[in-house]
């Protein structure tokens, strides 16, 4: 048995955990019609609100923390009477279902956080291996010899643009442009890492789920980069034909060698992409003040039935002696 | 695949060379970059057991050069890259081509026409 502050950490992380997993769960179980609900946002909004979406079981761990620390914070700000602070007393045995869930708990979050660990080590090495054989323009883009059709941005903190040959040859100056200015676009919005740090948020969400939020948020940032290069080049259709180019030569590809199928990384629906280039309503804006006032009035109602939620979990980790 | 600075070096040399033995790579590096002849054939070595050099021994000396060609190599590593960034729904990784499962020629036909469509309309609604 751990006590004190031991042993209050421990359930701490178990009161944590199991708000997250909970919280996005419920998420999860809502989720296809918050989406659904989305398509009347245009881009940017749609990006705020899946950073919601993502964000939301750590704000319901947070919460979790609070009501396990301080429930007497909502006394000093609130007046509501319940100050107390009797959580140091926490008797933690590990035999028990609290044992187990922590242990499992670390277990798979350090699970997690190791493989995360190994693949960006070796993540690191294939593009330091791909930058030093290919060459370097006067951009700074890298030029890579190779007869697949297919430009991308690699690296999380220093992304760098890879174009191969294959494009340099088929493209015209124009259509080259616009894909390099595609890259420039998610070079300068740090999409890699944005992308990168939105995966390990949704790693707590269900699969089917987190690949959904997961392919939305990547078509989103496509559509980003997409209307940039076409507010830059005052014509849409031609970002749209170029990107309807470069993809049919790499389906072209595709059928010359089969193993290209492992290419289909970017799954991003093309249809979705060229119909927001072309098309002219955009959608709405994010309702900042009125995600202003529902996230004031979460809260307050949070810090309001602060006091029960404690006890209840309190009861549930078994905390009084 | 993982290699260390000296082997990109000493297999962007065999490319540009096509086949060396250690003394000719070590004259080439001893100069830019210094080095022992000995790290040269442990170098060399170590590319030939990940099976990216092949070697000929000709007399005392072997001879080296790359088993497999730029292009193909390079072609292999973007396959790798790129099936890596994606196996787990973890990239990072953001790429111009949009290839689906269900993408064919027809639907990228039907694209073309929309765009096409498109243009006719901005053209008619100009003054």
């Amino acid at each position: 048995m751990i006590t004190g502050t031991g042993g209050l950490l421990l359930h701490l992380w178990l009161a944590v955990g199991l708000s997250v997993l909970g919280a996005a769960l419920l998420m999860a179980l809502i989720q296809p019609r918050l989406l659904a609900w989305l398509s009347c946002f245009n881009v940017t909004a749609k990006q705020r609100f899946l950073w919601c979406i993502a964000l939301f079981p750590y704000g319901a761990g947070l919460y979790a923390a609070t009501l396990v620390l301080t429930p007497a914070l909502t006394h000093e700000f609130l007046r509501v009477d319940h100050g107390h602070l009797h959580s140091l007393q926490g008797h933690f045995h590990w035999f028990s279902w609290q044992g187990a869930g922590v242990l499992l708990l670390s277990t798979v979050a350090g699970w997690k956080l190791l493989t995360m660990l190994w693949r960006r080590s070796r993540q690191h090495h294939q593009l330091q291996t791909l930058l030093a054989f290919s060459e370097v323009d006067a951009t700074g883009c890298y030029r890579v010899e190779s007869d697949i059709p297919n430009a991308f941005t690699l690296g999380l903190l220093n992304p760098k643009i890879l174009i191969s040959r294959a494009l340099d040859r088929a493209l015209t100056a124009d259509e080259l442009a616009i894909v390099y200015r595609h890259e420039l676009a998610h070079q300068r919005a740090r999409d890699p890492l944005r992308l990168s740090f939105f995966g390990m948020l949704i790693s707590v969400f269900i699969p089917s789920a987190r690949q959904e939020l997961y392919a939305t948020l990547e078509l989103l940032i496509e559509q980003q980069a997409d209307a940039e290069v076409a507010s830059q080049f005052c014509d849409p259709s031609t970002v749209a034909a170029t990107l309807v180019k470069v993809n049919r030569l790499a389906l072209r590809y595709q059928r010359q060698a089969p193993d290209f199928s492992a290419c289909g990384f970017c799954s991003t629906a093309i249809e979705a992409r060229i119909q927001q280039l072309l098309g002219s309503d955009h959608g709405r804006t994010f309702p900042i003040p009125t995600f202003l006032l529902s996230t004031f009035a979460l809260v307050a109602v949070g810090m309001y039935y602060a006091n029960s939620l404690h006890h209840s979990i309190e009861t549930l980790l078994h905390y009084h002696p | 695949m993982q290699l260390g600075e000296l082997e990109k070096l000493v297999l962007n040399y065999l490319w540009e060379h096509g086949t060396a033995d250690a003394k000719q790579v070590h004259d080439h590096f001893k100069k830019t970059r210094g080095g022992s002849l000995n790290t040269i054939q442990s170098t060399l070595d170590r590319l030939h057991k990940k099976a990216i050099l092949a070697r000929e021994k000709q007399g005392h000396a072997y001879q080296y050069r790359a088993a497999i060609e730029k292009k193909a190599f390079l072609g292999e590593l973007i396959r790798t890259v790129t099936q890596d960034f994606s196996s787990d729904h973890n990239h990072v990784l953001a790429a111009f081509v949009s290839l689906s499962a269900d993408l064919d020629e027809a639907h990228l036909d039907r694209l073309e026409a929309l765009i096409k469509v498109s243009r006719q309309q901005k053209k008619d609604e100009a003054p």
